[in-house]
């Protein structure tokens, strides 16, 4: 731009009206069908912001739930003590077990909120503003695509704590509804982040 | 069009270049990688047909067993879902049963369906399923996550009970090793140049 120069044009498979096929990743010119696999090729993944949309929305309200319902109660002698995800984090604290505390805390309240942000932020781009930095926005996509699954955690938790602690009288562990809500959270966040293309996002940075 | 390709990440038009197994091409737009090779597939067939053998015992044998007052309690992964079922939590023990339990199967077999035929110089139309199955469920192998459960569960119960180790965490860790080379050394893309070079189209 210093001298005056325009940017270099950019050749998508958009400009240049080529299809790449996700199943095989072979570039297909204008065609329903791949050339290679025969499976059915689109140049964007089809309603992806709506989908998108719509499983964040979900997403979104499922937090509520999944963060106040009780996830799991454990009866020893002393009676009944009922937990929420938080309360676990707690008792790993005031137990001074930290790292335990804050692998909780990290993969089962801060991951699905920052899953859920970033997606709504990617989403907002693609709605309103011009795209510049990228590289930033791609990079969040991929911290979340690659950090998303370990928020089954507390699930495989509440899992493993119901199958062992099974002794009756002297104590024994069961499972509470937010550990469905908290499934759908973490199910519906993973789906979304699928659902999301980042081609679009790169369109964008096309159009000028 | 045989010598370019689209970044599937952003959906830039590059030229194809020759990778083999130590190097990936990346896209200069976004850094996406755009191809890489995986290791040869008779490695692969040998790695998928030994976490095949060792699968039944790293699901069904007791991973961890607690001990209060005399009562043992064995919990394997089978276990774990039964518990959550009985109690009525379908979904939760569906995500259990699918990450845990099915979803490797089902790639250890898909591979398997896959290589086995084109290691023989056939393609016959259950490739394509099987790839489909493949991609469907690669990301889901939760093994590493049960692992970190585990330790939490532990860390946890050691307070009020004895935590013994089970029969099956050898295998179960094992199975984790095997799956965790599987998925990082198979490139299912390699599945499709080898068809492509073959000539063999599916209609």
């Amino acid at each position: 731009m210093m001298f005056g120069g325009k940017l270099k044009k950019v050749i998508t498979d958009i400009s240049s009206e080529t299809i790449l096929c996700d199943t095989c990743n072979t570039l297909n010119s204008q065609s329903d069908v791949c050339s290679l696999c025969g499976s059915k090729i689109h140049q964007r993944t089809p309603y992806s912001v709506a989908l998108t949309w719509a499983f964040i929305l979900s997403a979104t309200f499922f937090l509520i739930p999944a963060n106040t319902l009780i996830i799991m109660t454990v009866y020893t002698y002393e009676g009944a003590e009922p937990g929420t995800i938080m309360d676990g984090v707690i008792y790993f604290f005031y137990d001074k077990a930290y790292h335990i505390a804050f692998i909780i805390f990290f993969f089962s309240i801060v991951v699905p909120i920052m899953k859920i942000v970033v997606l709504y932020y990617l989403l907002y781009i693609i709605h309103t503003k011009k795209a510049v930095a990228l590289h930033r926005k791609m990079f969040y996509y991929k911290l979340i695509h690659f950090i998303g699954k370990w928020s089954v955690l507390d699930i495989f938790v509440v899992g493993i704590m119901i199958g062992l602690v099974q002794f009756q009288s002297i104590g024994h562990v069961t499972a509470g509804s937010g550990v469905t809500a908290f499934a759908m959270v973490v199910l519906l966040t993973i789906f979304a982040t699928f659902s999301f293309d980042t081609r679009l996002l790169w369109d964008k940075a096309t159009d000028e | 069009m045989k010598d370019k390709i689209a970044c599937s990440g952003c959906g830039l038009i590059v030229h194809r270049v020759d990778v083999d197994e130590e190097s990936i091409s990346v896209c200069p737009r976004c850094k996406t990688t755009i191809e890489s090779r995986g290791m040869d597939f008779s490695t692969i067939i040998a790695l998928a047909f030994s976490a095949l053998i060792l699968y039944v015992p790293a699901v069904s044998l007791p991973l961890l067993t607690a001990e209060v007052g005399g009562i043992l309690e064995k919990n394997s992964l089978l276990t774990a879902v039964g518990y959550f079922f009985q109690e009525g939590y379908v979904l939760a023990s569906g995500v259990l049963l699918f990450t845990t339990v099915l979803i490797p199967i089902i790639l250890i077999l898909s591979i398997l369906t896959m290589l086995i035929p084109i290691h023989f110089n056939r393609f016959p139309y259950v490739i394509k399923v099987a790839y489909k199955l493949f991609t469907l469920f690669h990301y889901w192998v939760l093994f590493d996550v049960y692992i970190l459960s585990m330790i939490v569960a532990s860390v946890k119960l050691e307070v009020t009970t004895e935590l013994l180790l089970g029969s099956g965490m050898t295998f179960f860790l094992l199975e984790f090793i095997l799956m965790f080379f599987l998925l990082k050394w198979f490139e299912p893309y390699d599945v499709w140049r080898k068809i492509e070079k073959s000539n063999y189209r599916y209609q």
